[in-house]
């Protein structure tokens, strides 16, 4: 139930990021052709939506298991040997997530002071969103990989 | 090191793990093993998206999501049917005409096979033709979406490459019109051999444009897309945006249709279909990145252009590779990973950036429709509820107009660069 609210909770947030994505663009067009003014900043904040929406967005992936992947040989082979990689699957995802979160938080640390040139978004937020990916990412490959030990393995 | 980093990723994604894990484990098992400082994986991973061309790529994706529940697809078929349904063919014509018309608005064929699809399949089954004929004429079809703009491969492809986005968007409408000439004819000649069921007498005019004025709005949605681009009134990133206000709109107030629970399903699908596209994209980068570090493009070229320097040469091998390519990897993956390392030396060679874009986009896109890794053919043949087996051999005809529109890509260079040379 937890989960499932979270999972609510993220899709709004995305939600909302993409109609803003949606929006700002538009509004250059607005502001160029029918005002006749600049929107400034309104390029750098639309690529920070854009990895908002991206990283925020991607624990819903993992959770959806809508991961792109080629399955069709693993799905070829023995059961036993399906269960195998789809445990190492989630374990190095877990793995590689969290070498990822401890990269970002690292580079974070090392940048708290900097800032995006034209509208000063503060460099951790910025980054924010590349932790909350990996961070969730991470801990729903443990989730998932928990869950398929005890109730067996969706593969 | 660098040869271990490919290899390593051939051997995890052959193992059936997600694209973006087996691109990242050998990337930063190299980075950490070799010594880089650990700011370098996130700086890569983040900066990758920190570009305005991709903003594109969500938008376009929303595009084709509420077009699937506002109502125009249905209008788009029902003009279509009033337009082309007594071709011999008949539904089989309406079906190919409505893809191209619906690819004018959404820049992915996965799109138009889950929305459009569904309605074609249903609609030819009820008239008469066999499951896996429709399933195979709309898969075939649905390959024009990614070359006529607009087209997230075109744009992942521009990003990546930085090549125009706006010249590889306009090169791609004389190609998917041939396309859809040639699958045009398949499927007239299928009809008259197997006699197929179409329409029993010709509309009058005024009955096609009875069917035509509700399609209006939606028929108009590419040409403000193009229009806006040629004139420079918008970059591809807010022509998607205008498209994406203007279908709002059209749903909402025209239409009436689309509700805010449309909207909220159609935004919650597009952030899940983003996010496992452009993850793809923020991982490749890295290992862009140790490609270039480890020189694999210029050992690459070097071995290419040691073989021959002769463009049209070029453009069979970039063929081969692309078509190998497609059946095993999705056109993301394989337009970030293998695009990279194949284009330096066919460009070097003279053949035109722009060309090249096509050339390769229209392989990954005849991809689809091949195994095993055929996106289309899984999504279709789970819509039509058949046998991939069956779903193949009635495709068997159709890859000759695909084939046939390959070749003329790419040895008609003036196919793909007419309409750009207008702005060149």
């Amino acid at each position: 139930m937890r989960s499932l609210s979270l999972t609510a909770v993220i899709g709004a947030v995305t939600s909302a990021i993409l109609m803003a994505l949606v929006l700002v663009p538009f509004g250059q067009v607005f502001f160029r052709g029918a005002l006749g003014l600049p929107f400034i900043g309104a390029e750098e904040f639309s690529r920070f939506l854009l990895i908002c929406l991206v990283f925020v967005g991607y624990p819903l992936v993992v959770a959806a298991d809508e991961n792109i992947a080629m399955k069709e040989v693993r799905n070829a082979l023995p059961p036993t040997a399906q269960r195998v990689l789809w445990a190492l699957s989630h374990t190095l995802g877990a793995a590689v997530a969290s070498v990822m979160c401890i990269a970002t938080a690292v580079t974070i640390s090392r940048n708290l002071n900097n800032a995006t040139p034209t509208l000063n978004i503060p460099f951790w937020i910025f980054l924010s969103a590349t932790l909350t990916a990996f961070a969730g990412a991470a801990v729903l490959h443990v989730v998932l990989l928990l869950r398929g030990c005890r109730r067996g393995p969706q593969v | 090191m660098g040869y271990a980093v490919i290899l390593g990723f051939v051997g995890l994604f052959i193992a059936g793990f997600p694209v973006v894990y087996a691109v990242l484990i050998p990337a930063v098992l190299y980075v950490l093993l070799e010594g880089f400082p650990l700011d370098l994986l996130a700086q890569r991973v983040t900066y990758a998206l920190d570009s305005f061309p991709l903003i594109a790529v969500p938008i376009f994706i929303f595009v084709g999501n509420l077009m699937n529940t506002s109502g125009i697809t249905d209008r788009i078929f029902r003009f279509a049917d009033a337009a082309v349904g007594r071709v011999p063919g008949g539904l089989a014509q309406v079906n190919i005409f409505s893809s191209l018309i619906f690819s004018g608005m959404s820049g992915a064929a996965l799109a138009d096979v889950g929305g459009l699809g569904r309605i074609e399949i249903k609609a030819m089954r009820e008239r008469g033709f066999s499951a896996p004929y429709a399933a195979s004429i709309t898969a075939s079809s649905a390959v024009v979406g990614p070359i006529f703009p607009p087209s997230i491969p075109l744009i992942v492809y521009g990003s990546v490459t930085s090549v125009s986005i706006i010249q590889l968007l306009l090169a791609g409408i004389v190609p998917a019109l041939i396309c859809v000439a040639l699958l045009m004819t398949t499927a007239a000649i299928l009809a008259i051999r197997h006699n197929h069921p179409r329409s029993a007498k010709w509309l009058s005019p005024r009955a096609v444009l009875c069917a035509m004025v509700p399609a209006l709005p939606a028929l108009f949605a590419p040409v403000l897309l193009v229009a806006g681009m040629l004139s420079g009134l918008f970059t591809p990133t807010e022509a998607a945006s205008v498209t994406a206000i203007y279908i709002l709109f059209v749903g909402t107030v025209v239409y009436r249709e689309m509700t805010w629970r449309h909207i909220a399903e159609a935004a919650n699908q597009t952030v899940r279909n983003t996010s496992a596209i452009l993850v793809i994209v923020a991982a490749a980068m890295l290992f862009g990145w140790i490609l270039a570090v480890e020189q694999i493009p210029q050992d690459f070229a070097r071995f290419v252009l040691g073989v021959t320097t002769e463009p049209w040469v070029l453009l069979l091998i970039v063929n081969l590779i692309m078509l190998i390519a497609g059946m095993f990897l999705d056109s993301t993956t394989a337009t970030l990973l293998i695009v990279p390392i194949v284009a330096p030396p066919v460009v070097a060679a003279g053949v035109d950036p722009v060309h090249l874009g096509i050339v390769v986009i229209f392989n990954l896109m005849i991809g689809l429709l091949t195994p095993p890794m055929g996106l289309s053919l899984f999504l279709i043949a789970d819509i039509a509820g058949i046998q991939m087996r069956a779903l193949l051999k009635a495709l068997l005809p159709f890859y000759l107009p695909l084939i046939a529109t390959l070749a003329m890509i790419t040895f008609l260079e003036d196919v793909t660069l007419w309409i750009p040379g207008f702005i060149r």
